[in-house]
């Protein structure tokens, strides 16, 4: 077995379990949303987390900041909120001579960890100013190229109940988030330890767990070397046609509801989510399961009822399981 | 061993216990297969009828379908060897492996590109290698197995209705082949004499007619042993028989009863009055002149009515077919065809007559053999339709395999009832007059005496028992016709014309009915031949 790559693999495991656990002092009982996050991290992802307010969204982005110890922004997204207050703008500098020059100021988009509040409170204009950092990992301002510091990672937050005064991701930003995670509220006994650790005198400590982000970095690189053979690939791109209506194997359900299914960036999504599964499972090649444990986040924003579906209450969770079902793993 | 290499070596082991399972797989279902060929194959045979199968053969027939089922199977297993793919996916799947050995193998199968794709070979071969992977491919009995048992007790059913119905028909053979045994033989028997006649007359029709009746006898025999309805082929085969015979004493040229009738047609019209004179007075060859005028004038005022009155004339003869001469029945067809020169075709066959009168003049002493044997055979003819008729009553009364076989000990059965009912076959000789003037062929024998008295033969040619008792040969030769007493008398008169021949015909009558009352009194005759021969010389009374 490789020398170099055995530590490395070790390191991943070791890293990805340790910023769970350091996580998970805080946020209890999102162990799945804990995953897909960190998935989304050394995928070098964006997520989406859906849940009502309270459920410890803006929390878990925090203490994501405080265990792998990268730079942590957040931005609450209101209505009258602009673009250039996320990416930044060019303001007038007079220098020490009097002279005048634009000089550029970052937003908070410049950051490795990027909290968007409520992403979806803020105008399609403001939202869209997040295509470029989310995809290039860069803003333009001024026609002047911004690199963000890598890694970057957004975490969006929606509110799936307050929809009065907000405005619906479009389907290009959706397609950009890897994941779309769903907060769902805690059961009694997590509730029990969140009032716990949350309302005595002795608050949890999250421990830095990766020291720079240059580390990130680097296993992000191993999971990007993890093998995957032709059929394990099959799996998944036969999971993303049948979302879609139209293709032959189609599911039936899909058939009926599905306005528009998953992109190939759904493909990627699944791919890479799975080799992480698959490292995280002791493994160094990626198994149909790995695709499948992978589906529901990576392609339930990326396919789009039509309107018989939505008005049948159906949800793409739905026509995701049916796939999963008539494609096992 | 390199990890790659293990890996390809475990799938390759495990490739020939896929093998072993796909070969029973499929040597369950094609075996399913060829009992489903079996199946069908005996339904149909079973359903045409006929199928008969042998018990003893039936452990080699079912064993066909595995025979050909293991076959099929080893033949499609080397065709379709299990590759290592296919192995691999099995594995997976029924190890729930995560896909290791379809990595596996796909990684060993290319060079290795990447670090971690020999790392992933290491930690894939280390997995399996601590495994008991033959568990996951166990060779078992295919389920479909207990399938056979359908088709087999299909077959089961399909044998036992078969063998069963075999059964039946063999009984119900025996039972016709029993019964049409008895007709079989009178037919050769009559075929026998019949060609011992052939021999005696030097004719070649008879000789056919007696291979005719042995091909009727083999044909009613074959049909009766395949269990056909027997007393149909045997009637079917008489009436066929009885039609031959008719065809072959079917005259040739017209009858003097169908000139006479000719004659009668043509006297009611002007236009062939003198003609039908001309018939009437034997003159054959003036009518035919005169009859030639007439079809010249064809523009005479009646000459339709003429042909029209000659065409019933004929109609009528002819409807009588097998009595019908085959001139009378040319012409009648000649008639129908809507011929317009029907007094010229007539005239013709008159001419045809005539000729052939001269021609038997001219030859004199040298035809008269031939005519004497052509009699002969004429004779014979009609003593064999009517022993074909007798033959053909018996079936139809239902003595024939139908009306119920001859049962052991039954009355009827036995060699002196076979005697009497071949008796009522036969013709003593042909001379005795009022015999051959009724065509009553099927008329008995009427000879006086007891069947057991020998006054009755086999042969329906006449021809004496091979050792008549003396007592019997005296009676017998008492009654032989033409040696006993017996009336004849020729009534030259009678082709002149209806009333001349009435009168003495009525004459002899009288003479000879109350001498042939008398005999069937006097005379040791059975008494349901007695009111047979009553019934004749009723039928045979002149008109009042």
């Amino acid at each position: 077995m490789s020398e170099s790559l055995e530590p490395r693999l070790a390191q991943f495991r070791t890293t990805f379990r340790r910023i769970q656990q350091e996580m998970g002092k805080m946020i209890v009982g999102q162990d799945d949303v804990i995953e897909s996050v960190l998935v989304a991290l050394f995928t070098g992802g964006h997520v989406l987390l859906e849940g009502v307010p309270g459920l410890g969204k803006t929390m878990l982005v925090r203490m994501l900041g405080e265990a792998v110890n990268l730079q942590f922004h957040r931005i609450q997204f209101t209505p009258d909120l602009m673009p250039a207050d996320i990416v930044g703008t060019n303001i007038i500098h007079e220098g020490e001579d009097g002279r005048r020059t634009f000089q550029f100021r970052a937003g908070p988009v410049f950051a490795n960890l990027l909290l968007a509040d409520e992403i979806n409170r803020a105008t399609p204009k403001t939202q869209s100013a997040l295509l470029e950092a989310m995809q290039e990992a860069q803003v333009t301002v001024g026609g002047v190229q911004h690199e963000l510091p890598q890694p970057f990672l957004v975490l969006a937050t929606q509110n799936p109940l307050e929809m009065e005064g907000t405005y619906p991701l479009p389907e290009a930003q959706l397609d950009r988030f890897l994941l779309k995670v769903k907060v769902r509220f805690p059961s009694g006994d997590e509730l029990h330890t969140i009032l716990d650790r949350t309302t005595s005198a002795a608050i949890p400590r999250v421990e830095k767990v990766v020291t720079d982000a240059a580390e990130v970095l680097a296993l992000r690189d191993v999971v990007r070397q993890v093998p995957i053979v032709r059929e394990v690939q099959e799996h998944a791109v036969r999971l993303v046609l049948s979302t879609h209506p139209d293709d032959p194997g189609a599911s039936p359900l899909a058939k009926k509801f599905v306005r528009y299914g998953a992109s190939p960036r759904g493909a990627q999504a699944l791919i890479l989510a799975g080799k992480i599964y698959a490292l995280l499972d002791g493994r160094c090649h990626v198994a149909k399961a790995d695709i499948s444990k992978a589906a529901h986040a990576a392609l339930r924003h990326r396919i789009i009822l039509n309107f018989e579906g939505e008005a049948e209450g159906r949800t793409s969770d739905e026509v995701i399981a049916e796939i999963l079902r008539a494609n096992p793993a | 061993m390199k990890p790659a290499d293990e890996i390809i070596r475990i799938l390759r082991g495990l490739r020939w216990r896929m093998a072993l399972g796909d070969f029973l797989r499929v040597a369950v279902r094609a075996t399913l297969f060829f009992f489903a060929i079996l199946v069908v194959l005996t339904a149909v045979v079973w359903g045409h009828g006929g199928f008969r199968p042998n018990p003893a053969d039936i452990p080699v027939v079912l064993t066909w379908p595995f025979v050909f089922g293991g076959f099929a199977a080893l033949l499609l297993t080397v065709l379709k060897f299990p590759k290592l793919a296919r192995v691999a996916r099995v594995l997976d799947v029924a190890g729930a492996t995560r896909d290791r050995f379809v990595t596996g193998l796909r990684l060993a199968e290319k060079p290795s590109t990447s670090e971690l794709d020999a790392v992933a070979m290491h930690e894939i071969a280390g997995w399996a290698r601590g495994r008991k992977l033959g568990t996951l491919l166990r060779v078992r009995i295919p389920r479909e197995l207990p399938w056979i048992a359908a088709p087999v007790t299909m077959l089961a059913l399909l044998w036992w209705d078969a063998m069963r119905v075999a059964a039946t028909k063999d009984e119900r053979a025996a039972l016709a082949t029993a019964a049409i045994s008895e007709t079989a033989k009178q037919l050769e028997h009559i075929a026998k004499l019949t060609d011992l006649q052939a021999g005696e007359n030097r004719e070649d029709m008879l000789k056919l007619i007696a291979d005719r009746l042995r091909q009727s006898a083999e044909q009613m025999r074959a049909e009766a042993a395949d269990g056909k309805d027997a007393r149909k082929t045997a009637l079917r085969e008489l009436a066929m028989l009885e039609e031959l015979v008719k065809e072959l004493r079917r005259p040739e040229t017209a009858t003097p009863e169908e000139l006479k009738a000719l004659a009668d047609a043509m006297a009611k019209h002007e236009q062939t009055r003198e003609a039908a004179k001309d018939i009437a007075g034997g003159n054959l060859a003036d009518a035919a002149k005169k009859l030639a005028q007439a079809a010249v004038q064809d523009d005479a005022p009646d000459a339709e009515a003429v042909r029209e009155t000659l065409k019933q004339a004929l109609d009528h003869l002819a409807e009588q077919r097998g009595q019908a001469s085959k001139q009378i029945e040319k012409l009648q067809q000649q008639a129908a065809g809507g011929r317009q020169d029907l007094l010229k075709q007539i005239a013709d066959a008159l001419n045809e007559l005539q000729q052939e009168g001269k021609n038997i003049a001219r030859d004199g002493r040298g035809k008269a053999g031939s005519d004497e044997r052509k009699k002969m055979t004429d004779d014979d003819l009609k003593r064999l339709l009517g022993a074909l008729e007798n033959l053909k009553d018996q079936q139809q009364q239902g003595e024939g395999p139908q009306g119920g076989a001859p049962q052991p000990g039954a009355p009827g059965e036995g060699d002196a009832d076979r005697e009497g009912k071949v008796a009522m076959l036969n013709f003593s000789g042909s001379e005795k007059p009022g015999r051959d003037a009724e065509d009553g062929v099927n008329f008995p024998s009427g000879k006086p005496g007891r069947d057991g008295e020998g006054g009755t033969t086999k042969d329906p040619f006449g021809a004496k028992s091979a050792n008549p008792k003396p007592a019997a040969r005296k009676e017998q030769d008492a009654v032989q016709l033409g040696a006993g007493e017996s009336l004849s008398a020729l009534i030259p008169s009678a082709a002149a014309g209806d009333e001349k021949a009435m009168r003495r015909y009525r004459e002899l009558y009288d003479t000879a009915s109350s001498a042939a009352e008398d005999a069937v009194a006097q005379e040791n005759i059975p008494l349901g031949a007695r009111f047979l021969i009553r019934r004749y010389f009723q039928a045979i009374r002149p008109k009042q």
